[in-house]
């Protein structure tokens, strides 16, 4: 993949935009690298007020603590774990599927209906959950799905961003190429999957990591009742409130906790960017 | 005993009387200075004065004694010598683990529950570790040729003293010398018995407890599904002084290894001492200390001399006690130069600080060493003292020591690099604070020695050690068993319920809203406390949740709300029942009665219209921190007043330091009660903001902002750590924090009540507002009867007694937290100045009722502060101002609520 | 029902793709969503069976509520600047590093995106315009002898504003800047080189008759985000300035809803401040995404 020299850039340019990009960019990410810093602290240096941005004794102590304060635990952690990780990749599969599945019709295609749907989606992106949560309890209640699983899924599978996002994409693939298929015969799902979904990988990517992040840092903790059913966020923080000297294992918690959505993101962010160079979409 | 039967022999040959107060001075090895065989019973508060006269030695002095059955706290005796300064000992208990059958009790589900503990005193032996002229306590004390006395005093509980011994400080034979007078190593048939560390036939403290390790199937019993109590000690196993004693029998005369399977991984790399006692005595010098290294899993750990070789022990056929007793060891002494050293570097810091301010200028050069004087020479004996207790470390050739002499060395370069550049002070200011907490948190760990057993093997010289740890793959599968499991088991409910269970939710409260956090380990307390106390009794099922308070309201909109909640804020107490989800408590038979268990001011907030819907838990108040060594040096007195108060003010703020008032509303409410003002009318339907105690009070609360110039936001554990405000009026949460976050001024500092108003009387009125959370019934409950019954228990003595007992053994003191419960209060660990304070303060306590519109008369109030205090406007209008606007809220609310109002 | 028929068989497909989603979508947020507005007309408390009360609540937030008034002129005040600002940022920020090699942008994407990534931890923030005198700035403009008492940043109604802004903005890189960065790259590479050929000289002119064009989808997508986060701005302010804000200084509509149904249990009230919000938050979107269609079709 050799880098054709663009005429519109000069490399003065280009080298200005790098150290200014780089300075913000550290800026803006200075208050992670406090938390992440904060889990390396001994309950010495946790208080200090003005915070220290380095640690002077850096130890993992507080990591330790982190699987001492497991030992005690009455549900084993795997099984936090394994509720985190179940409905992050439920949560964050399903919904792309059926978002770009209900996107492509969307797009692409016209049926009696679109246009009032187009818009409840769009409405539906500006409404605040604040209100909603309420009913939505209550919802949950009714058909019996509180401290389910179905409780800590469903709401993450009931937003309508992901259709939005996957419907602005999916517009851009050109009518040339659905239509080419079609006269060579596929039928829509075999379209749908072979042809338009690799073409708006990049989008399929982001909304992945969206969604990921934001199931995987869910507390949920308004739908569970019972300990088996709670997710991380939730242990770490009723872990937390239990006294101030958990202080350093909430921050090392939280660290662990950030590593997943860091993973996947530099995962999907790379494929992202690695995609669309091969885009060729003209054919 | 044979140390008892020693004694004997030497009283009989030196033909003393039964009953005597004084022995002839010779010098024998053991003097009995004090006999009373039938014990003579030194009440609380009560003195007994033994003299003696002994010839030139150190001599450590023993007490045979025991304890009075009844009470629950470890009782502790003041022993002071020859009028010097008097120490205060625990003069433990013995306590035993109830046991049913061969281990704890179980329940229905077949998990075994904490046991309960019971007394069982006898008399016991206690070598009382006094400090000598360095004030060490290992040594015993030197005594001169003469006469001597001992003085007893019984500061908390009353004990039966029996004989009083003072022992000339020998020397116990080495392991060697040992061998050779047991008649030398005979061979032994093979044995080898493995014994529970949990089921301890004795202990001396309750806080030793028994409790569980899940995590592996490395701890024996263990069981992927199943609780087992498995383990013993921790960090309720960590204080001088504390002893776990056991029973294990040999079939035959020889020589045997003990083997102890220890983990220590509670305070990082530190080297944890135990004391071996074989049947009560210390057979060879290395028993004296045994040391037992850090370690993350269970270890394995046998008796061994100094050079590591193993060292059997002789013992006869039949039964023997081991006992292991925490113990300084060879590291009390460098403990103490330690502390002395940090109580120097502390007041060296506040002298800095007083020049240059805690962010000094790092341009500029201040000349410390001319403003203080002795300032480098002090740093620099400092920087030796420590060095000297470093070296000590070293010598101990372990991989703690390397820590902490690692953390020593910093520790004295920058010492000594202030010595060689004055300039260097005010530049590392930040990093010499660090360094002072780190020496201080450095000297807490080393004084804590917690240790976890899980067992101890006696087996035969000649046997293998057996030091077999679980696999990867053993652990594994333990693992997915336990994983696996969880989809089947309950951990919530008690008793394996259903349907039909009570519900219980204990809610989640950060500890900035209440002054008291609960969390998980709190839910885990009272599952355990309902299990063991309450279902035994009355076999109700219950359920338990940890559940956050904000789901209450949701929970009941759908039908889903719990029968009982613990530990809701008043503030969500009271919407609840002004919407009817709450029951009136005056429907409980015996009301009356648990309504003496809390002061009236607790349950003001609980209350509307003459209804209680809800019962106190915990009572946070205001109090006065104030660092001791401060204001001695500046010879102040803790003020019992305001204007005492203000005087103090005006001289710290000539000398550069400043007081700390925490912004609060309670300030406010404080000097409106104790000018005898209310905050509503007594039938709320108003507030009286308008009236003349009210604008008084809000004056005087912006005055100490605006014309006072007290801060009107600071850090406050820093700024009291570090001396510049050495004295803070704040909540409970302030009292946490500066457990944990300040430990290297532990000891410097104490907590009296708050300044209040003089009376004609002479009294001081001294009321001030609180913040209560409480227990509830909701509306919507299944069994009225059994929740009452729940609440009942709950709030008693007892329960809430055991409750705080079992927060501090998990957290130390960083859980304690002030209970509604009368006398809860006196059966916690508060030291017995904190405990007097608290005491006065809380009979004190007021409190400002409820209404609908407190949510608004709390920003109000705080939106007017800040009126005052950023736009400096007068404080008269804008309290008429928010005044009347919350009076219009809340007759809004009023007639919302159908509450009346116009 | 003979159309119903004829409608599955040429639709049948379609709704089919669509139903998966469609129907969770319904349950547990349309449903949900009527509920909100329902109870808008109603004096709902939480706890006891609401009553129907009509346009009382609406009346009443127009007519009778000082704090409303205040509330939406932040909300405004805030979506005005923080909502172009932030939009044009992540926006520029994106096409900037579209240029770089690969390691550089991801790098880059992570540090810009990790407060949206990681969750925003206000910690700095909370130091740096500390009331305390020890605070950064404080400290900064007291050594300087810029000013001799400690600003109260966060609690004075003068300042926090400018506080909840800058921190607003910092946050402001989210999804939207995301699917900027996943747009850049999805251009096509031969429209770059015909216009090269076609006399393109810098990169503005590239940007402007080349990459603005083709970026319509991005563009919304961005605009959509912008508009429902930057008229949602709550968080934040309570994290940083306390809930309430001395004087409600910085309280928006967001938090006048969240003060009605958490600590008023007026939930009829709030629904109702709910639906306007909505209603602003809608209007908004439709004159945007008129101006966003209109001037990528040009």
């Amino acid at each position: 993949m050799r880098k054709k020299k663009r005429t519109t850039r000069s490399g003065f340019g280009n080298a200005i935009a790098a150290i200014f990009l780089l300075l913000m960019g550290v800026f803006i990410a200075l208050p992670i690298y406090y938390s992440i810093i904060n889990a390396f602290k001994p309950t010495s240096e946790l208080f200090l007020f003005p915070p220290r941005f380095v640690v002077y004794e850096p130890t993992f102590q507080n990591f330790l603590n982190v699987v001492r304060v497991q030992s005690q635990s009455l549900v084993p952690v795997e099984r936090y774990l394994f509720n985190s990780v179940f409905i992050t990749i439920v949560g964050t599969a399903g919904y792309v599927l059926i978002a770009s599945m209900a996107a492509y019709p969307m797009a692409k295609r016209n049926f009696p209906g679109k246009k009032v749907i187009y818009y409840i989606v769009v409405f539906a992106i500006l409404f605040r959950p604040e209100v909603t949560s309420l009913p939505q309890y209550m919802m949950m209640s009714k058909f019996n799905m509180l401290d389910t699983y179905w409780a800590l899924i469903f709401p993450l599978l009931a937003t309508s961003f992901g259709v939005f996002l996957m419907m602005q994409f999916m517009s851009t693939v050109p009518d040339e190429i659905l239509e080419a298929a079609r006269i060579d015969g596929a039928g829509e799902k075999y379209t749908f999957f072979h042809i338009v979904l690799p073409t708006v990988k990049p989008a399929l990517l982001t909304l992945t990591i969206f969604n990921f992040v934001s199931a995987w840092s869910t507390a949920g903790s308004q739908f569970t009742y019972s300990e088996t059913m709670k997710l991380l966020p939730t242990m770490l923080s009723q872990i937390s409130t239990g006294s101030i000297m958990r202080a350093g294992v909430t921050a090392a918690g939280t660290v662990l906790l950030m590593l997943p959505s860091i993973i996947v993101f530099a995962v999907c962010q790379g494929s992202v960017i690695e995609t669309m160079t091969h885009s060729g979409i003209k054919s | 005993m044979k140390y008892i039967a020693r004694l004997l022999i030497v009283c009989i040959l030196i033909q003393t009387f039964a009953i005597s107060f004084t022995v002839g001075a010779e010098e024998s090895a053991n003097q009995v200075i004090y006999n009373n065989a039938s014990g003579y019973t030194l009440s609380e508060g009560a003195e007994l004065e033994v003299g003696f006269s002994s010839a030139d030695i150190t001599a450590y002095i023993e007490l045979e004694y025991s304890t009075v059955a009844g009470g629950t706290t470890t009782p502790q005796i003041g022993v002071s010598v020859d009028d010097g300064a008097q120490t205060v000992l625990d003069a433990p208990r013995v306590w035993q683990n109830v046991v049913e059958g061969e281990r704890f009790k179980t329940d229905d589900m077949g998990n075994e529950q904490v046991p309960s503990q019971k007394e069982a005193s006898r008399k016991q032996y206690m070598r009382l570790l006094l400090p000598d002229s360095n004030g060490n306590t290992e040594n015993g004390i030197e005594l001169n040729g003469g006469s001597h006395t001992v003085k007893f005093e019984a500061v908390r509980e009353s004990i039966v003293v029996y004989k009083v011994v003072c022992t000339k400080v020998g020397k116990e034979p080495a392991y060697d010398e040992y061998v050779k007078a047991m008649g030398g190593k005979t061979a032994t048939d093979k044995y080898s018995a493995t014994y529970e560390a949990e089921l301890s036939s004795a202990k001396s403290h309750p806080e030793i407890i028994v409790t569980y390790d899940r995590l592996t199937p490395n701890v024996t019993p263990n069981d992927p599904v199943k609780i087992i109590q498995n383990i013993i000690g921790g960090t309720g196993y960590s204080m001088p002084g504390q002893w776990v004693e056991w029973t294990v029998s040999v079939p035959k005369d020889g020589w045997y290894m003990l083997d102890f399977k220890y983990r220590q991984n509670a305070s990082p790399g530190q080297i944890v001492r135990r004391q071996l006692y074989i049947d009560g005595e210390i057979r060879f010098s290395d028993c004296l200390e045994m040391k037992f290294p850090a370690t993350n899993s269970f270890e394995v750990l046998s008796l061994s001399t100094a050079d590591g070789k193993e060292a059997p022990i002789f013992l006869s056929a039949g039964d023997h006690t081991v006992r292991l007793k925490v113990v300084l060891g060879s590291v009390g002494n460098s403990l103490q130069t330690l502390k002395q050293t940090v109580i120097k570097l502390n007041q060296l810091y506040t002298k800095i600080v007083l020049i240059v301010g805690e962010n000094p200028d790092s341009y500029r050069d201040y000349d410390l060493e001319d403003h203080i004087d002795g300032l480098l020479e002090d740093f620099d004996s400092c920087a030796k003292e420590i060095e000297a207790v470093a070296k000590n470390f070293e010598a101990e050739a372990d991989e703690n020591a390397t820590n902490n002499t690692a953390q020593m060395s910093q520790i004295v370069r920058l010492l000594k690099g202030f010595v060689k550049q004055p300039r260097d002070i005010a530049v590392e200011l930040d990093n010499f604070r660090a360094q002072i907490n780190t020496l201080a948190s450095l000297i807490a760990s080393i004084s804590t020695q917690p240790l976890e057993l899980d067992s101890i093997t006696v087996r035969s010289a000649d046997t293998e050690k057996s030091v077999e740890k679980s696999g990867f793959f053993s652990v594994l599968a333990f693992r997915v068993k336990s994983f696996l499991a969880s989809f089947a088991s309950d951990y919530n409910s008690i008793s394996g319920s259903g349907k039909s269970a009570m519900n219980v939710w204990v809610t989640t409260n950060a500890i900035d809203a209440m002054g008291f956090s609960t969390g998980r380990d709190q839910a885990q307390i009272i599952t355990q406390l309902v299990k063991e106390d309450f279902y035994n009794k009355t076999k109700i099922p219950v359920n338990i949740s940890l559940m956050d308070s904000s789901v209450i309201l949701q929970a009941l909109v759908s039908g889903k709300g719990p029968d009982v909640a613990l530990f809701v804020p008043e503030t969500i107490l009271a919407n609840l029942y002004y919407r009817n989800a709450l029951i009136d408590l005056h429907e409980m038979d015996n009301y009356d009665e648990i309504e003496k268990r809390f002061y009236p001011s607790s349950l003001i907030s609980l209350s509307y219209n003459g209804k209680t819907f809800a019962l106190p838990e915990v009572q946070s108040y205001n109090m006065l921190y104030y660092r001791t060594d401060i204001l001695a040096e500046y010879g102040l007195e803790v003020p019992k007043t305001w204007d005492d108060f203000y005087n103090m003010l005006t001289k710290l703020q000539k000398a550069g330091l400043q007081v700390g008032v925490a912004e609060s509303q309670s300030i406010f409410e404080t000097l409106l009660f104790q000018r005898n003002g209310k905050v509503y009318k007594d039938d709320l339907s108003a507030t009286l903001l308008s009236s003349k105690e009210s604008v008084e009070a809000f004056a005087e609360w912006t005055n100490l902002y605006t014309k006072q110039g007290v801060p009107v936001a600071f850090d406050a554990l820093n700024r009291f750590r570090s001396g510049e405000i050495p004295i803070v009026i704040s909540s409970t949460s302030f009292y946490n924090s500066l457990s944990v976050g300040a430990v290297e001024i532990d000891g410097l500092w104490d907590i009296a009540p708050i300044p209040g108003v003089k009376s004609e009387d002479g009294s001081i009125n001294r009321s001030e507002s609180c913040n209560v959370s409480g227990a509830t019934v909701l509306h919507s409950v299944k069994n009225k009867q059994n929740a009452f019954k729940f609440l009942d228990w709950w709030t008693s003595d007892e329960t809430q007694t055991r409750f705080a007992f079992e927060c501090e053994i998990r957290f130390g003191v960083s859980a304690r937290y002030f209970p509604a419960n009368i006398n809860t209060l006196g059966e916690m660990s508060w030291s017995l100045s904190e405990r007097d304070a608290l005491e006065t303060q809380r009979k004190a306590v007021n409190d400002v009722p409820q209404s609908p519109a407190t949510y608004f008369l709390n920003r109000n109030l705080s939106n007017a502060f800040r009126r005052v205090v950023y736009d400096y406007e007068n404080p008269r209008d804008v309290i008429y101002r928010y005044g009347k606007d919350t009076d219009n809220e809340l007759q809004r609310k009023l007639k919302e609520l159908k509450l009346g109002g116009k | 029902m003979e159309t119903v028929k004829k409608l599955f068989k040429k639709y049948g497909n379609d709704y089919f793709f669509l139903s998966f989603w469609l129907i969770i979508f319904t349950v547990f947020t349309l449903v949900p969503i009527g509920f909100a507005v329902g109870y808008s007309f109603t004096n709902f408390d939480m706890v006891q069976t609401p009553s129907f009360v009509g346009l009382s609540n609406y009346l009443r937030m127009f007519l009778d509520d000082d704090i409303f008034i205040k509330a939406f002129m932040n909300t405004m005040l805030f979506a005005v600047i923080t909502g172009p600002l932030g939009y044009i940022m992540s926006f520029v920020v994106g096409w900037l590093i579209n240029d770089l090699n690969r390691m550089t942008r991801t790098v880059l994407t992570f540090l810009f995106y990790s407060p949206t990534l990681l969750g925003s931890s206000y910690m700095m923030w909370l130091y740096l315009f500390s009331n305390d005198s020890y605070g950064l700035l404080n400290s900064w403009l007291i050594n300087f002898g810029f000013i001799k008492d400690p600003v109260q940043w966060l609690t004075d109604p003068d300042f926090n504003i400018y506080v909840v802004i800058v921190v607003v903005l910092w946050g402001s890189m989210g999804a939207g800047f995301l699917s900027f960065v996943a747009g850049f790259q999805s251009l096509n590479k031969s429209y770059f080189e015909a216009g090269a050929i076609d006399g393109i000289r810098n990169r503005w002119q590239e940007l402007w008759y080349i990459t603005l064009p083709q970026m319509g989808p991005q563009l919304l997508i961005g605009a959509v985000l912008t508009i429902s986060g930057s008229f949602a701005i709550g968080s934040q302010c309570i994290a940083l300035t306390g809930f309430p804000s001395t004087d409600y200084s910085t309280h928006t509509l967001l938090l006048h809803i969240q003060d009605y149904s958490a600590n008023r249990l007026e939930m009829g009230y709030a629904s109702a401040i709910a639906v306007v919000l909505f209603v602003i938050m809608i209007l908004s979107w439709l004159i945007i995404n008129k101006a966003i269609k209109t001037f990528s079709h040009d």
